[in-house]
């Protein structure tokens, strides 16, 4: 089979519960071998949309197709599809060994493989996932990155056409996070096997994927590569939600030309109506910093944070705080210039998201917030270390 | 800190005091009672006599091995459906099983019999429909019926925490791995609810093997078991001492199939099972 070939296709997919909709009229093609993110904020629709294709929800209306063929009724153990649950789900009374062999074991009749088999596939997996030696180990002794392996293995163990991975690695602390996204990526070129991975962390979507599916309320946003999500997200709320930006209303004069902040822009994008109102994305990476009287655009400097690789400044231009990333410092209350190259201003048409996000007036709460959470992974990283000790002990 | 241990000791003395005159001082009583002949003077003579109790010891084993296993075969599969089905549903069950708990053991084994009984209900309604009697009452029958009867919600109860505290995660995990629901309850849920069965199966065993009246009554008096003999000897003040010296024998015959019932739930827990 080749990358063209359509393994599985949502058609006209509604979900509700208690009469809420969880999915729209969702529609999905995922071809073989690819590397597919849905990728969307929780209550998205997105895990729900995966359990889909596990068999573990039926849809209210439309079908699922698996290789064409319609598996609306398909119960789980039918499908040639194996999942990584969220919480891993590993068998707290079985260990490493026989929690990858549990899918071989099960197996009716001439379909089980012979024990010999069963330890040389097993054993394969160990090996795939860097886990040799582990066989005998409980469940309960491993480390969180450890339980993530083990889960890969025991679904890739049964060779399936798609493996449906459910946030495996939210439970991950970052610089874990970071490696398995590596590991997950090879493993899945080296098995030619389709992933279907559910996210809701826009920057592991970008880093892994292939395609990526961009869902909110119940619906597809958009599908497209990471650099097109990026670079060309197709509402404000993708432009939003993938990476920062600054959007911000705009008029399309005429093709090529867009006003916004009280200005007139060159652009590259065309095919509006004259006077079209728009929405227009500045990614802050894009934006130079200038000498006030170079500016485009001229504005007071409000806060500056420092990330590591570049400094974080809002700039109010107007009363709109706008987002720039640069590596130049500038220091607080100055007043600067700001320069935007044409194919750094993003049109987009307007669409029911278009008021929903403001400027980065917010920003210095949202940075708190940040900090929380960061706290948080620390601590986990410690509970992390902490059972490593002990099995370093052991 | 010290007040507050202070307190804590205080508030631990009616539960002291509880525990010293209804538990230890009772047990001291018949360990006394047991080692002292008739006329109050130490001896060995009741202890050393129990083996012609011997075969009383093995039919009530019998009959409480039998009764234990037809309650784990049939309470089982219903706390299995009763854990599948939906929470509603689920409570109303459980108050269902709770219900004949809330009667006495005694009446309900009174009314078990006025059913069972020669000229009883059944046996009523068997011959007005035309076929002929059944006799149960009388038989060894009848005696595990009582106490399958009276002890199945024991049996159920904690197999269906244990079930129903099962995360639904690993069902889903055993069917995506290609696990029939049959592969799946055989596979995953009954060995991560054996902390549930084996206590389902001491609450069940330990009151069958000492019961006295299901025999009694339904057993119409053919089957003498260690209750039933217990209760003979006690109220007869010349065989206290032997009343007590069975007594003893059997709380260590229970203690130690306690001890090995909870050897088994270690072991599981050591596998990472779930603890009732």
């Amino acid at each position: 089979m080749d990358k063209d070939t359509v393994i599985v296709e949502l058609k006209n997919i509604s979900k509700g519960y208690n009469g809420e909709p969880v999915l729209k009229n969702l529609s999905l093609e995922i071809h073989d071998k690819e590397f597919v993110t849905l990728l969307g904020p929780s209550g998205c629709g997105k895990t729900t949309t995966l359990r889909m294709i596990g068999g573990f929800e039926s849809p209210d209306e439309g079908d699922v197709y698996f290789m064409g063929k319609r598996i609306n009724d398909e119960p789980p153990y039918r499908r040639n599809v194996n999942t990584v649950f969220q919480r891993y789900a590993l068998f707290p009374h079985l260990n490493v060994f026989e929690n990858i062999a549990f899918g071989l074991r099960v197996k009716k009749g001439k379909d089980r493989p012979k024990e010999k088999e069963i330890v040389e596939r097993v054993e394969k997996m160990l090996a795939l996932v860097n886990l040799r030696g582990f066989e005998k180990r409980s469940i309960s002794t491993l480390s969180g990155g450890q339980m993530q392996r083990v889960a890969i293995a025991r679904a890739l163990v049964n060779n399936p056409k798609v493996l449906l991975l459910d946030e495996p690695l939210a439970a991950l602390d970052l610089k874990l996070r970071k490696d398995m996204q590596k590991e997950l990526k090879n493993i899945q070129r080296e098995t030619g096997i389709t992933f279907i991975y559910v996210t809701h962390d826009q920057e592991e979507a970008l880093s892994m994927s292939d395609t990526i599916v961009v869902m909110a309320n119940g619906e597809i946003q958009q599908i497209g590569s990471s650099t097109d999500i990026y670079n060309e997200p197709q509402n404000a709320f993708v432009a939003d939600f993938i990476g920062e930006s600054n959007i911000l209303d705009g008029v399309m004069l005429e093709d090529y030309k867009v006003q916004f902040s009280n200005q007139t822009f060159e652009c590259v994008d065309k095919g509006f109506e004259a006077n079209e109102p728009v929405d227009v994305v500045v990614r802050p990476e894009d934006i130079d910093i200038v000498p006030i009287e170079k500016g485009m655009l001229r504005g007071k400097v409000t806060l500056v944070v420092f990330k590591g690789v570049h400094w974080e400044i809002i700039v109010d231009i107007d009363g709109f705080k706008w987002m720039i990333q640069t590596t130049d410092y500038c220091a607080p209350d100055s007043e600067i210039g700001l320069y935007i190259e044409p194919d750094a201003i993003h049109i987009m048409k307007k669409s029911q998201y278009s008021d929903m996000f403001g400027d980065y007036s917010s920003y210095s709460d949202e940075f708190e917030e940040l900090s929380v959470s960061e706290e948080e992974t620390e601590e986990e990283n410690k509970k992390e270390e902490e059972t490593d000790n002990t099995e370093a002990d052991k | 800190m010290r007040k507050k241990s202070f307190i804590e000791g205080f508030a631990a003395i009616p539960h002291v005091v509880w525990l010293i005159l209804f538990v230890i001082l009772p047990l001291v009583f018949v360990v006394y009672f047991a080692f002292t002949g008739p006329d109050g003077s130490f001896s060995f003579e009741n202890v050393a006599n129990l083996s012609r109790y011997g075969h009383i010891f093995v039919l009530s084993i019998c009959f409480a091995l039998i009764s234990t296993v037809i309650c784990l075969l049939i309470g089982y599969p219903l706390a299995y459906f009763m854990s599948k089905t939906k929470p509603k549903t689920q409570k109303m069950l459980v108050i269902l099983l709770m219900l004949p708990m809330w009667i006495s053991l005694l009446i309900r084994t009174y009314s078990l019999m006025a059913i069972l009984d020669n000229g009883g209900l059944l046996n009523s309604l068997l011959e007005s429909l035309g076929i002929t009697r059944v006799h149960i009452v009388g038989t060894p029958g009848a005696v595990i019926l009582g106490m399958v009867y009276d002890f199945l919600p024991y049996m159920v109860l904690p197999i269906y925490t244990s079930l129903s505290k099962l995360d639904i995660k690993y069902y889903e995990a055993a069917n995506d791995l290609g696990a029939g629901n049959c592969k799946t309850l055989f596979k995953v849920a009954f060995p991560l609810s054996l902390p549930g069965v084996i206590s389902g199966i001491t609450m069940v065993f330990v009151p069958s093997i000492s019961t006295f009246y299901i025999s009694q009554k339904l057993g119409g008096g053919l089957f003498d078991l260690i209750g039933d003999t217990i209760e003979r000897e006690f109220q007869n003040v010349s065989t206290y001492n032997i009343g007590a010296a069975i007594s003893l024998v059997m709380m260590i015959l229970i203690l130690i199939s306690v001890a090995v019932m909870n050897h088994f739930s270690e072991g599981d827990d050591n596998e990472g099972g779930i603890i009732v």
